[in-house]
């Protein structure tokens, strides 16, 4: 009965407060069918979490020009929803950052290589909306200490990002096996890798894509070796709030699209002729010649078409960034269609 | 005991400022020792064997300083993202400022206040649009694109700007007859003043963005200002009470006296005689403050700081924290030893004004 | 009385001063509920939007992360909340040893400012106007770099003549097996101090009686550090000791004091220590020049003079903001959140908040403790001022 009357006068107090203070702060308006994608179109480019700079993920130049496969998720949803891959804006986010980052609607979408967990999908309240990229954790140490693999790292100093699945996944690891390490964490992953660098740890470990970015901060990369072995799976996504299915319908299926395009070889030079000319039933719905897929999705006819012509299918956007025609030089394998013996097993568009 | 042995010129200066006794002649062979280890390794790294001209960092030799790197990143270590065509926003800002610093400088003349205060009015929301832009003309330029130094100056100035209305208020609480009023001002002061800034920032970060209502996103600049008002205010407020107290009781009833109420009593008599006494304070505060702004970088805001640990990230530039740190720190110096002696300054010249 | 004077005419009501106060205030703290309630529940809604799970349960769930630095026994299956433990310890920890050497560094600097050598002088004027103007951050980071460069990789470790060993992993000394021992050491030192106040006593005593003095400082000091090292002698000889060694990666046995802690603690140390001299050297030149010739005319050494009249009048000046220095400091340890010393916010705004998300629980713990600290050295300081106040008489 009292917090009843305690209650009762709070929220009158509150409502003389904070009525006219609330009163200007709408949300988005509940007509549209994705509130997130509403805000998205009203304010005129996408807000997109990144990591804050991982050379073939997401990078900055010196100009402050983001690139890397991250990066392309966010430009290839950009494109599908204003036909522009260059109407999106990039909050570098940290390991500490990125969940709050996020939940408080400071971005649309987190693109950072966030490895999918229970507690995450659940207690943290996000939705991990499509695997884009399949990996585990393995090491990187310096060639001359002779390791071959993880479990050699007996007694080793392990630099690591605090808070990351990174730190926990080897805390188990070595610990199931009874071998002992010590983990020195750092506020962000440059710190980590710059101390590996300077010898205060004797691996520093990530996931192995992560690991063949940052093996490009260290002085000699030359001098380093990245261990075969993983010891962990971390599949990765692009990540949203829980509670907008129609902004996740968006996300997943203009990755989707760009996995369905490569599967049909339609790539960023060929895809007017495509759409004009393929008779494939997929291609003419996915470039929208056929149905109308993107109005579905509360996009335009071309979402698809545009996303594939400014920014590449799914190999293209692979190779450009973090395969053999990049500095990273990383194997296709998990991450390659199903076809080709791959985990990449695309959903239809019918 | 023999007399005083009165010599003058350098030998005696020497005598009796270095080798006035065992002890002495032992502490400055000492000092000498140190010199000698300290200032020639230094002054090569610095300087003689040092790298100077290039573009990459092949053009650097080792054993000296690398200062292509800053060479070529200076203008962002200014600017940061800042688009090149628009960096004259930044300029004509900085130049506002200076004209404001150069005016506290320059000697009593008639209306100095009157020009003051207008060029104050000015140029506080005027710097915002200015760098900002959208309006006028200007092209927009969000806060995701400033960085370095300019952000560093920014956020300094602006978390005082903000800070000092509060901390008057919140000085004057607490000495207030009120005892609502009073322990509301003493709960914020202790309060912010009792926990690590870090802790604020992070608060400020990761809280600001809930305590606001669904939809409305609070800038990450802004979020991290308001971090900092809300501590520097808190000290500064402290400061303030510093001076009231000082002022001598007599003025408050002399003031009541001539029946001026609480407000005018303080707005004419009590403020003006407080905040001369603690204007030296408020600067060293204000140093602090801008020493601080470069914890921003761990919510991945980019000032001075920030920038260089973003660029000794990139891999063309790996490994030269040294040449960052130590040209982040000469930046630093130079801006927070000027305004110590200026503080200085100020003091002394208030010691010789009678009062 | 006015009071009673306008409820009996309700038109001058408002121009009570008293009433007028009384409306101003309920005003003011209606309007900062309001705006307290207004924030909880916008955070309220955000929170149940967003479907983050929310209150202090975690704190007893399994961390699941390991610290390579710690005081008390942990392990990753070890609760959040003694996760927040091991943090306290190692802030207050750290803390500690940065109060001693900022202590020791700021007095020396402060005297040294004051001193007629001119070379000294100098040094210790650019010391403090060297470290005083560049920011904290900078100086850790910087730190840092210097130990973690310094100090040789493992396989050239420097040998500490066989009793443990230097790099850049650590330092690594031999622990002993068994802690009990060494209990004695506070005991000692506790002993020690209680002895130093009885000879006090009695030496003023005599003095007062005879006339003859007696070296009570350097007595004390004997007491005070020689009793706990004498302990700390005995006790390592009583107890067995687990020897470091090199092998494999790094070092194993013994115990390990990380570069971290280092790096914090030089940082910590010599930054502070330049605030701690100027507030030494206003002390000391708040002592007038009247008092030491006044002091020196009474046949005192210069020894004495500095001991019994310029440092007791000094302290008085000297102590509160070295007092808030020392607060500052403690604060200060939370720059470690840059390098990798596993303190309070390190830990646990870093590892705990991102492996739960609780944001507003685990600020809300962080703030608290700091606070706690805070108010437990404010109950202090004013228990001191209270004293030297009625000792000034």
């Amino acid at each position: 009965m009292r917090s009843m009357m305690t209650k009762l006068a709070a929220a009158t107090l509150a409502a003389l407060v904070a009525g006219p203070i609330a009163g200007w702060a709408q949300t988005a308006s509940p007509g549209a069918k994705s509130a997130t994608l509403a805000q998205v179109k009203a304010r005129g480019h996408l807000e997109c979490g990144v990591h804050t700079g991982i050379p073939g993920w997401s990078f900055p130049n010196d100009k402050g020009e983001w690139s890397g496969l991250d990066v392309d998720l966010c430009r290839s949803v950009a494109a599908a929803i204003f036909g522009d891959a260059s109407k999106v804006k990039y909050t570098p986010t940290t390991v500490q950052q990125r969940w709050s980052v996020l939940s408080s609607g400071q971005v649309d979408l987190l693109s950072r290589i966030s490895t999918l967990t229970f507690k995450r999908d659940t207690e943290l309240g996000f939705n991990f909306v499509q695997i884009n990229y399949f990996e585990g954790q393995t090491f990187i140490v310096r060639k001359s200490a002779g390791i071959k693999e993880p479990k050699d790292l007996d007694g080793a100093a392990v630099c690591v990002a605090a808070g990351s699945t990174e730190e926990r996944n080897a805390t188990d690891w070595f610990r199931e096996r009874n071998l002992k390490i010590n983990i020195v964490k750092f506020e962000k992953n440059d710190d980590a890798i710059a101390a590996y660098d300077s010898e205060r740890c004797d691996t520093y470990t990530a996931g192995t894509g992560a690991l063949a970015g940052q093996r490009r901060k260290l002085k000699n990369p030359a001098d380093h070796v990245i261990l075969a072995g993983t010891i962990s799976r971390d599949p990765q996504g692009p990540v949203t709030r829980e509670g907008d299915d129609g902004w996740d319908n968006v996300i997943r299926w203009v990755f989707n699209g760009t996995l369905i395009a490569e599967l049909h070889g339609v790539t960023a030079a060929n895809v007017d002729k495509m759409r004009a000319d393929s008779r494939n039933a997929e291609v003419r719905m996915l470039l929208g010649a056929d149905g109308n897929a993107g109005q579905i999705l509360g996009l335009s006819k071309d979402w698809m078409f545009n996303a594939i012509k400014q920014v590449g299918n799914y190999g293209e956007q692979f190779e450009r960034s973090v395969g053999m025609g990049s500095d990273l030089k990383l194997e296709r394998g998990y991450n390659q269609l199903w076809t080709k013996g791959g985990l990449m097993f695309t959903p239809v568009l019918d | 005991m023999s007399a005083p042995r009165i010599a003058a010129g350098p030998w005696g200066w020497m005598r009796a400022r270095l080798f006035r006794g065992p002890v002495d002649t032992a502490i400055t062979f000492a000092c000498l020792y140190l010199l000698w280890l300290a200032v020639p390794p230094v002054l090569d790294w610095l300087v003689l064997s040092a790298s100077w001209v290039g573009d990459s960092r092949d053009a650097c030799t080792d054993g000296g300083a690398c200062w292509v790197f800053v060479r070529v990143r200076f203008a962002q270590f200014m600017y940061g993202f800042y688009p090149e065509a628009e960096r004259w926003r930044v300029n004509l800002a900085g130049l506002l400022v200076a004209a404001l610093v150069a005016l506290l400088f320059l000697p009593a003349f008639r209306g100095k206040r009157a020009v003051a205060g207008v060029l104050l009015a000015v140029a506080v929301p005027g710097i915002v649009i200015l760098l900002s832009g959208g309006v006028l003309g200007l092209r927009p330029v969000e806060t995701r694109d400033w960085g370095g130094l300019m952000v560093t100056v920014f956020m300094a100035l602006y978390g005082a700007i903000l800070a000092v209305p509060v901390s008057l208020l919140l000085a004057l609480g607490r000495q207030s007859k009120l005892p609502v009023v009073r322990a509301l001002s003493i709960l914020y002061v202790e309060f912010w003043r009792g926990v690590p800034i870090i802790a604020i920032i992070f608060l400020a970060s990761n809280l600001l963005p809930l305590i606001v209502p669904a939809g409305v996103t609070v800038d990450k600049l802004a979020r991290a200002l308001i971090g900092l008002a809300l501590v520097i205010s808190a000290y500064m407020a402290e400061v303030i009470r510093g001076g009231l107290l000082a002022i001598p009781k007599g003025q408050y009833e002399a003031a009541r006296s001539l029946g001026l109420g609480y407000w005018t009593g303080t707005r004419l008599v009590i403020l003006p005689q407080a905040i001369r006494i603690v204007i030296p304070s408020l600067v060293n505060e204000f140093i602090a403050l801008f020493k601080n702004t470069t914890l921003v970088l761990i919510v991945s805001l980019f000032d001075l700081l920030g920038m260089i640990q973003s660029a000794l990230a990139d891999p063309k530039w790996v490994g030269l924290n040294l040449e960052g740190y130590v040209f982040a720190g000469i930046v630093f110096w130079i801006v927070c030893f000027a305004m110590s002696r200026w503080s200085q300054r100020l003091e002394r010249r208030l010691e010789r004004r009678p009062n | 009385m006015p009071f009673t004077d306008s409820i009996l005419r309700p038109g001058r009501l408002l121009h009570d001063g008293r009433v007028r106060g009384w409306l101003a205030q309920l005003a003011i703290a209606l309007g900062v509920l309001g705006l307290v309630w207004y924030f909880v529940d916008n955070a309220g809604q955000n929170l149940a939007r967003s479907g983050v799970a929310t209150g202090f349960d975690f704190m007893g769930a399994r961390s699941g992360v390991d610290i390579d630095f710690k005081l008390i026994e942990y392990g990753p299956d070890s609760s959040y909340a003694r996760l927040l433990l091991v943090g306290i310890a190692n802030t207050l920890f750290v803390s500690a040893f940065g109060i001693v050497l900022a202590t020791v560094l700021g007095f020396a600097v402060g005297i040294g400012r004051l001193s007629q050598n001119w070379l000294l002088q100098g040094f210790s004027t650019i010391y403090v106007e060297a470290v005083r103007n560049v920011p904290l951050l900078l100086f850790v980071l910087l730190w840092y770099y210097l130990v973690i460069r310094g100090l040789p990789a493992p396989r050239q470790s420097i040998d500490l003549f066989g009793a443990g060993f230097v790099n850049n992993r650590g330092v690594f000394l031999p622990s002993p097996v068994a802690g009990a021992p060494f209990y004695a050491v506070p005991a000692a030192f506790a002993a020690g101090v209680l002895a130093t106040l009885v000879l006090r006593r009695w030496a003023r005593a005599r003095q007062d009686a005879t006339g003859r003095p007696f070296p009570v400082f350097e007595a004390g000091l004997a007491l005070v550090a020689g009793l706990p090292l004498l302990a700390a002698v005995v006790a390592a000889l009583a107890t067995p000791w687990n020897w470091p060694a090199l092998r494999g990666f790094g070092v194993r046995g013994g115990v390990a004091v990380i570069p971290e802690f280092l790096a914090l603690l030089a940082a910590l140390g010599t930054y502070t220590a330049a605030f701690i001299a100027e507030i030494v050297r206003g002390g000391i030149l708040s002592v007038t020049r009247g008092q030491r010739e006044a002091a020196a005319a009474l046949g005192l050494s210069r020894r004495q003079v500095l001991r019994l009249v310029v440092l007791p009048q000094a302290m008085r000046v000297i102590i509160p903001p070295l007092t808030s220095q020392y607060v500052n400091l403690v604060k200060n340890s939370s720059y470690a959140a840059v390098i990798a010393y596993p303190e309070i916010v390190s830990v646990f705004v870093g590892s705990a908040l991102n492996n739960t998300g609780r944001a507003v629980e685990i600020i809300a713990i962080t703030l608290a403790i700091y606070l706690a600290i805070n108010v437990s050295v404010s109950l202090l300081m004013t228990w001191y001022s209270a004293r030297t106040a009625t000792a000034a008489r």
